[in-house]
């Protein structure tokens, strides 16, 4: 094999590794992706909590938290694809499911309330994970 | 009373329409990763954009000319014709940014599916710039974007340590992540100093048939009202640093600056802020698709002005349609509207000398402004701010790379 040819195959083989996504995430990225699973979550408190005080319209509830919900599954995904994540893998999808719910939850105040106190822990559980 | 009134009418659709997107999504992001501590930033940028508005204004009054005609004129073909293509690409991003935006706000206050929200948002505002005259634009947009002005209600609310507000007046560089500080100081800058707003700004002043008399509502305009344009993104920055901050929420929806609002004033606030974005984004994509058409037309010399029929000058009318529609075409990708304002905003900054450097010449040449030539202080000030805006030029694609658009 040429020289040439050997460098083609081993651009190709880079850039299969690059775009694969299956590979294990580093210790920098998931303190990232910690700081991004806090951040929805920590919004998504602020919404719910008031989204239950009548504070915001239904709409605006809706769609913001559809927003941050299809983020947070873009997240989640991200790190199951990575299998290193653990703890805060199963964090990040109970930030999506909890997301979903408050989207859905339309002037239901005492829904909103339990998802506004869940999201707020999940995002300091998440800010823990990313000090880890 | 008259002339008062013009003036009162011009500082206020200069106070509501300053604020587009870019400022939006860069101080809110700002606020919300450094605090107070780049407020000082958001000091320079709006100086600097009263002192290049108000060449710009005077420029445009002297000679009867906008901005890109003396720029071919003075600079020649060449140069003139990369700074036309560079103002059309940053031009055409921005469309696109607040096109996307406006599809948020209206989804956000509507309810309605996105891509169908576009449509419907390009389709009227498309309609609004055929139908009403000029002014009336300016007003419209202008006005109902003074809505914003909740989020220094919200400021009053939040009671922020005022001594740490002070404190970020101070110029100072943070102690931790420079470079990401640097990037977002880059991009403050970027939002303040948007060059189709100069464009806009001298075009307009043409078409308001701006003489030697009203070189004095240039000044008061320029001044006053980009100064108190600028306190709207004080209070955009204070919001995010006392609601986001805290609580490590990084900013990556256009909907986050009113979830501000709301926290800080309630359902009124929230409707207030969504209202007051609206009216800023919207006002923002007819200004960029008209400073396209302006630059268009006077670099090749057609007829152009708002002021004409459609008909009457059709090259300039089919050049802002086109810019809607090319900008429609780029958010219909999908692409997020907040990356695309941070890639605008930062290729703005790259663009930013091609604009500054002939205004900064043709305000101080004594064959075009006569005794109306920059003095002193103008030309101080404005040599200065072209070594700022040449530095912050070089280092913006680099710090966008480096911080991976201000992720760290």
């Amino acid at each position: 094999m040429s020289k040439a040819s050997l460098a083609a195959v081993g651009c190709v083989a880079l850039v299969l590794a690059a775009c694969g996504g299956g590979g294990r995430l580093s210790q920098k990225a998931l303190q990232q992706e910690a700081k991004t699973v806090q951040s929805l979550a920590a919004e998504g408190g602020i919404l719910a909590g008031d989204a239950a005080r009548g504070r915001a319209t239904k709409i605006f509830v809706r769609e913001q938290a559809g927003f941050l919900h299809k983020a947070a599954a873009s997240s989640v995904q991200k790190l199951e694809r990575a299998g290193n994540a653990g703890a805060l893998s199963a964090l990040a999808a109970r930030v999506r499911d909890e997301l979903d719910r408050l989207s859905r939850s339309g002037g239901d105040g005492a829904q909103q309330r339990r998802l506004g106190l869940e999201l707020t822990r999940a995002a300091h559980a998440a800010a823990r994970l990313g000090k880890s | 009373m008259k002339g008062f009134l013009q003036i009162a009418l011009g500082i206020l659709s200069a106070i509501g329409g300053f604020v587009d997107i870019g400022d939006l999504v860069f101080n809110t992001q700002a606020g919300a990763t450094f605090g107070f501590q780049l407020l000082w930033v958001v000091v320079i940028g709006v100086f600097g954009i009263v002192v290049y508005s108000e060449m710009c204004g005077r420029v445009a009054a002297i000679s009867q000319r906008p901005v890109f005609d003396l720029i071919r004129e003075r600079v020649g073909f060449g140069a003139g014709f990369g700074t036309l293509i560079a103002a059309e690409v940053v031009n055409l991003m921005t469309c696109a940014a607040e096109v996307g935006g406006v599809a948020i706000v209206l989804q956000l206050l509507g309810g309605a599916p996105y891509r169908v929200l576009i449509v419907a948002g390009v389709v009227a505002l498309m309609v609004i710039t055929w139908t009403l005259p000029f002014e009336w634009i300016e007003r419209l947009f202008g006005y109902f974007g003074l809505c914003l002005l909740v989020f220094a209600v919200a400021v009053i609310k939040l009671h922020p340590h005022w001594g740490s507000v002070a404190h970020g007046f101070v110029p100072s560089i943070s102690s931790t992540n420079k470079l990401v500080f640097f990037y977002f100081a880059v991009g403050l800058l970027g939002a303040a100093l948007t060059p189709y707003e100069v464009y806009f700004y001298s075009s307009g002043a043409v078409e308001d048939g701006w003489g030697v008399k009203d070189l004095r509502i240039n000044k008061i305009t320029s001044i006053v009202g980009y100064g108190l344009g600028g306190f709207l993104s004080f209070s955009l920055m204070i919001v995010a640093a006392v609601v986001f901050l805290p609580r490590g929420i990084d900013p990556q929806f256009l909907g986050t600056p009113a979830v501000g609002a709301m926290d800080a004033v309630g359902k009124y606030g929230l409707l207030l802020a969504l209202v007051g974005m609206l009216f800023a984004v919207g006002g923002a994509a007819i200004e960029t698709s008209f400073s396209g058409a302006y630059n268009l037309a006077q670099f090749f010399g057609w007829e152009w002005g708002k002021r004409r029929r459609p008909g009457g000058a059709p090259r300039f009318t089919i050049a802002w349609v086109v810019i809607f529609v090319l900008a429609l075409g780029i958010v219909m990708t999908g692409y997020d509207p907040v990356k695309i304002t941070e890639y605008s905003v930062i290729f703005s900054v790259v663009a930013l000398p091609l604009t500054f450097l002939p205004i900064l010449l043709v305000a101080n040449d004594a064959a075009y402004m006569g005794r109306h030539r920059n003095g002193r202080f103008s030309n101080v000030v404005g040599i200065a701010y072209f070594v700022v805006i040449l530095a912050v030029s070089l280092s913006a694609i680099p710090l966008m790379l480096l911080t991976h658009g201000g992720q760290g």
